[in-house]
């Protein structure tokens, strides 16, 4: 599960990830919601697991 | 994500205690499957009419009909005592969904096209101008949706399929809905969620559950 968040939520726990779910991996822009920067780089994340799944 | 604590309650009641889980109504088989030994029910919510104002109440008849219960405690108070640090939050799945359902999805995503199976949930179906700022617009998406050689599937819950067809019309990417109520049929939504290859998702209204769904069935 990638879960992508405009800012860093309190249910992190000051971490980088949820430690409630452990497995769920975490993407937040820099500057809050700012989706144009960080979809790209989702996308690219994407791609490089498509490409490890082939 | 408070009922990562149910496995240590679970533990703490042991054999010869009866541990009664009250969830909501669409949870409760999903509950029961995962744990078995448990007793899970719902709620009964009644209004009081009240001359200072309507008072909510929430009842769990299913908790006394047979005995009393000893104590009780809200899911997510015994944090305090069982989470006191990072370290202390589990790494194993609890949610088990319905494998047969899992098989089917799995199988009738494989008529839909080509794994890896991508589900895609972009909004929050509480949606409001004030909120908006939080959700990323679909059309933002594109460049995930241009991602070659994945199938995508809808795990959206609410009335997506105006945007499922904008999303055909301006990129020629089908985001394939499934045969699903993703908003009530809770147990079908964790099934389809284990069946997809990854779930990618903007926050949501929906308490945070999908996200220990079909770790034990290896998605």
């Amino acid at each position: 599960m990638w879960f992508l968040t405009a800012a860093r939520t309190w249910p992190q726990l000051g971490t980088d990830e949820y430690p409630w779910y452990r497995k769920t991996q975490v993407f937040s822009p820099e500057r809050f919601g700012d989706w144009a920067t960080l979809i790209p780089q989702v996308a690219a994340e994407l791609a490089a697991f498509v490409k490890n799944r082939a | 994500m408070f009922a990562t604590i149910l496995p240590d309650l679970a533990r703490l009641v042991g054999d010869e205690g009866l541990l009664q889980i009250a969830v909501d109504p669409r949870l409760v088989t999903l509950f029961q499957r995962s744990f078995p030994n448990a007793e899970v029910g719902s709620y009964d919510d009644r209004t009081l009419l009240d001359p200072d104002g309507n008072k909510a109440l929430r009842f769990l008849p299913f908790v006394t009909d047979k005995r009393q219960p000893d104590c009780w405690l809200p899911m997510g108070s015994a944090l305090q005592y069982l989470r006191k640090d990072i370290q202390d939050f589990p790494h194993a799945a609890f949610i088990l969904p319905d494998q047969g359902r899992v098989a089917k999805f799995r199988a009738a995503l494989t008529a839909k096209g080509p794994g890896p199976y991508v589900g895609l949930c972009w909004r929050s179906m509480m949606l409001a101008a004030k909120r908006a700022k939080y959700y990323s617009a679909l059309e933002m998406w594109e460049p995930i949706l241009k991602t070659p050689g994945v199938t995508f599937v809808n795990l959206q819950y609410g009335d997506a399929a105006a945007e499922i067809a904008q999303v055909r019309e301006r990129f020629g990417v089908e985001i394939h809905a499934m045969d699903v109520d993703l908003k009530d049929d809770i147990d079908g939504a964790a099934a389809l969620s284990a069946a997809v290859d990854l779930a990618i998702s903007a926050p949501t209204r929906r308490p945070r559950m999908p996200r220990r769904w079909g770790r034990r069935c290896g998605s």
